[in-house]
């Protein structure tokens, strides 16, 4: 009896180990580890040249993982050096990416956004991939083709870390019948002033009437003219007014100065006049949710968002979002890279495979960060479905700016969003009152 | 005389109106426990528009039953729920035979350091999750194991649920010393003693542990995250997350809610199933000394 016990135990032991051994696959997840997985390895140079497994780690979903995988599989048949395999999961992208790197494993190419970006390339994370960008040929090489903001984040002390291959600039979604209706119309004096007077004639009650009217009923609204909840970032409107939040040498935030207050007040002011829902009525009913819903009329968005093609029950028209007081445009834009693992035991096929998917990847998705890819025409061409969005859209890019990412961002953006702009967001701190005890923290960040 | 009869008259009253109040009590926390899974039952039912009307629309109309063959066929969950399982059996199966035999060495035996050790084992639950995620995965990557599903199934070998240690010791202490001095007087091997005459005894903590091992392997997210960089071997948690959207994607509520709904139910179904013994495993009771 004892013996059978101990071979059950025995058995069981051996059984779970060798299922789970069972799940091995030929490769593996270290970075660059050849696997070569077409031919056995060739003894003289007159037999093909293998083709090197290159790992790609992205957060697409679904649809844009099958389509990601069309491009791939027309690269890796046209390419002799590598084979590109994805492993795409939007499932908390960030800590698995920033985990398998820390292991010294991880993938060979990854996509990684902007704030990311600049902390891997001042960490050494990312390759520094400046001399092959200049020594190579291929168009997705050719720095002068890019807008010049589109390489801030992924850039340390003039070096290269990583090809951006989306640059997002947030513009003006608009509910076209609803601005029909209420006579407005948005002309080249599209600042601060006409946005905020188009607001209010488009905040409506269930009469009627608009914000500013009289009989007005502010408990009845059925349609707001705008939307704030922190998006779109403040930094648009300091930019606008001519401001800064973090100096160009990185020394301070100058969110004291008049124009950055400036931008603070007017942000403040959308929230107070009543144009804007209240926050708890956007949380209840989702925020680009009621734009498609018909109940607030301009939605500040990213390009990539779509919401031209996507909202069916009116008619949703892109623009570009309004000057400042002085007439100064600015925008934020999101930008989205793809670096290389520093530690790839394949540096020559990675950096192929980053320029031939760059390229790829530049002609498929909205905005390209590329001026010959992105010109009006050519977009027109690629997407037609939104050829009415690119003329707001490619004009946006002229005076886009992402933020001023550095290694430790991650802290000073903290500060600003939890210490200063959930407060002004909520009605629970006037800018003028937060930024003094504010700005001293921001500025220690930067040290 | 009237006194006592209009005592007895108002105790039945009194009984009505106390069982209305905590009757409309336990309705009212079972609401609040309910409504989620109505909400992505609800969800899961609806067309992706429909999903944020407002006001909301609790009972979807029509019903999309097309949303549970769409979601499953948009991804290979056949292969993620082969995949779960696969980890699920063989941890559940580990982690219940490692974990008996540690509880039942602390429950039944000296040693010296015994009580540091089980106090060491016991602060292990207090390190949160992230500080020991990358040496962790230093030490699986050194072996060359990354990307299987070994780092995900062998680390339940190591009894590496002190919760659950805690619980069997507790209830391993709860049984009759008597019982292991008859066994050796009659001769019983370790082994024949362990599994024959201990293992009956607790089978309500077996049972609640398994629930709870269960829950713990299929829901599993953070491990298979990490270690696993193949679709091949995903599990429907990370499946699930496939429906997230992306840059120009929208999500797709209704199918994350299918699948959400269908990760749920194995648990649910195993905790009715297992309720008996669960329910006695966690309150402790059986034999007692």
């Amino acid at each position: 009896m004892k013996k059978h016990f101990n071979l059950v135990l025995v058995l069981v032991l051996a059984v779970s180990l060798l299922f789970s051994a069972c799940g091995k696959q030929n490769g593996s997840d270290v970075a660059g580890t050849d696997t070569n997985t077409s031919s056995p390895a060739p003894q003289n140079d007159n037999k093909p040249k293998e083709k090197v497994e290159i790992k790609l780690s992205t957060w697409a979903g679904s649809e844009e993982a099958a389509e990601l995988q069309a491009i791939l599989d027309k690269l890796n048949a046209a390419s002799d050096t590598y084979i590109i395999v994805q492993d795409s999961n939007p499932a908390d992208y960030d800590t698995r990416l920033t985990t398998q790197l820390s292991g010294n494993a991880g993938p060979d190419l990854f996509w990684v956004s902007a704030a990311r970006g600049a902390q891997f390339a001042a960490r050494g994370v990312m390759m520094d991939i400046t001399d092959r960008m200049k020594s190579s040929n291929k168009p997705a090489a050719n720095l002068d083709d890019y807008y010049e903001a589109s390489f801030d984040p992924f850039k340390k002390d003039g070096k290269i870390y990583a090809i951006p291959w989306i640059m997002q600039p947030v513009v003006l979604y608009v509910n076209q019948d609803a601005l029909d209706k209420a006579g407005v119309t948005i002309d080249d004096n599209w600042n601060w002033d006409a946005f905020m007077d188009a607001a209010k004639k488009l905040t409506l009650d269930k009469n009627g009437k608009h914000l500013g009217e009289s009989g007005f009923d502010a408990n009845n609204v059925v349609q707001w003219g705008f939307t704030l909840n922190g998006w779109p970032p403040v930094q648009m409107f300091i930019w606008q007014a001519g401001g800064e939040v973090i100096a160009p040498d990185f020394s301070s935030s100058p969110i004291d100065t008049p124009e950055a207050m400036k931008g603070f007040k007017f942000y403040r002011e959308l929230l107070d006049s009543g144009v804007v829902p209240s926050q708890q009525t956007i949380r209840d009913r989702g925020f680009d949710q009621m734009f498609r819903d018909g109940q607030v009329a301009m939605f500040m968005g990213g390009a990539a968002d779509s919401l031209d093609t996507r909202v069916d029950s009116f008619k949703c028209v892109v623009r570009e979002v309004p000057a400042g007081p002085t007439g100064i445009k600015a925008t934020f834009v999101d930008l989205l890279g793809m670096g290389i693992n520093a530690k790839t035991k394949n540096p020559d096929a990675a950096f192929e495979a980053l320029v031939d998917l760059s390229e790829e990847i530049h002609k498929w998705k909205v905005m390209p960060p590329r001026k010959s890819i992105g010109s009006l025409d050519n977009m027109v061409t690629l997407h037609p479905e939104r050829k009415d969005a690119f003329a707001a859209i490619v004009n946006s890019l002229e005076y886009a700016k992402p933020y001023r990412f550095y290694q430790d961002y991650p802290d000073w953006d903290t500060i600003f969003w939890n210490q200063l702009m959930d407060p002004i967001v909520n009605n629970n701190g006037k800018p003028e009152e937060l930024v003094p005890n504010i700005k001293p923290l921001l500025d220690e960040a930067l040290k | 005389m009237e006194k006592a009869v209009a005592l007895n008259k108002s105790k039945p009253t009194r009984k009505i109106v106390m069982d209305i109040i905590i009757y409309a009590i336990l309705i009212a926390i079972s609401a609040v426990i309910l409504i989620p899974l109505f909400w992505m039952i609800s969800t899961a039912l609806k067309s992706n528009a429909d999903i944020f009307k407002w006001p909301p629309e609790w009972i979807p109309n029509p019903p999309h039953w097309e949303n549970i063959a769409n979601a499953w066929n948009a991804m290979p969950f056949n292969k993620f729920l082969q995949n779960s399982l696969f980890i699920v059996v063989l941890g559940v199966t580990a982690e219940v035979i490692s974990e008996t035999i540690v509880a039942y060495g602390f429950a039944r035996y000296d040693f010296p350091g015994k009580n540091i050790i089980f106090i060491l084992l016991l602060s292990t639950m207090m390190l949160p999750a992230h500080v020991t995620l990358i040496p962790t995965y230093i030490i699986w990557n050194k072996i060359g194991l990354i990307g299987e599903f070994d780092p995900l199934v062998l680390r339940a070998w190591t009894a590496w649920g002190p919760f659950y240690i805690f619980l069997m010791r507790q209830f391993f202490m709860g049984i009759p010393k008597e019982l292991d001095d008859a066994a050796d007087i009659d001769g019983a091997s370790l082994p024949r003693k362990f599994f024959q005459i201990m293992l009956p005894q607790i089978k309500p903590i077996l049972a609640a542990i398994s629930v709870f091992a269960f829950r713990g392997y299929f829901n599993e997210f953070q491990g298979p995250l990490i270690y696993l960089s193949d679709k091949e071997k995903y599990t429907m948690t990370l499946g699930m997350y496939f429906f997230m959207g992306g840059v120009n994607e929208a999500p797709k509520w209704n199918y994350l809610m299918v699948i959400a709904l269908i990760i749920a139910l194995p648990s649910i179904v195993l905790y009715f199933a297992a309720q008996k013994y669960f329910i006695e495993g966690i309150t402790f009771t059986g034999l007692k000394d």
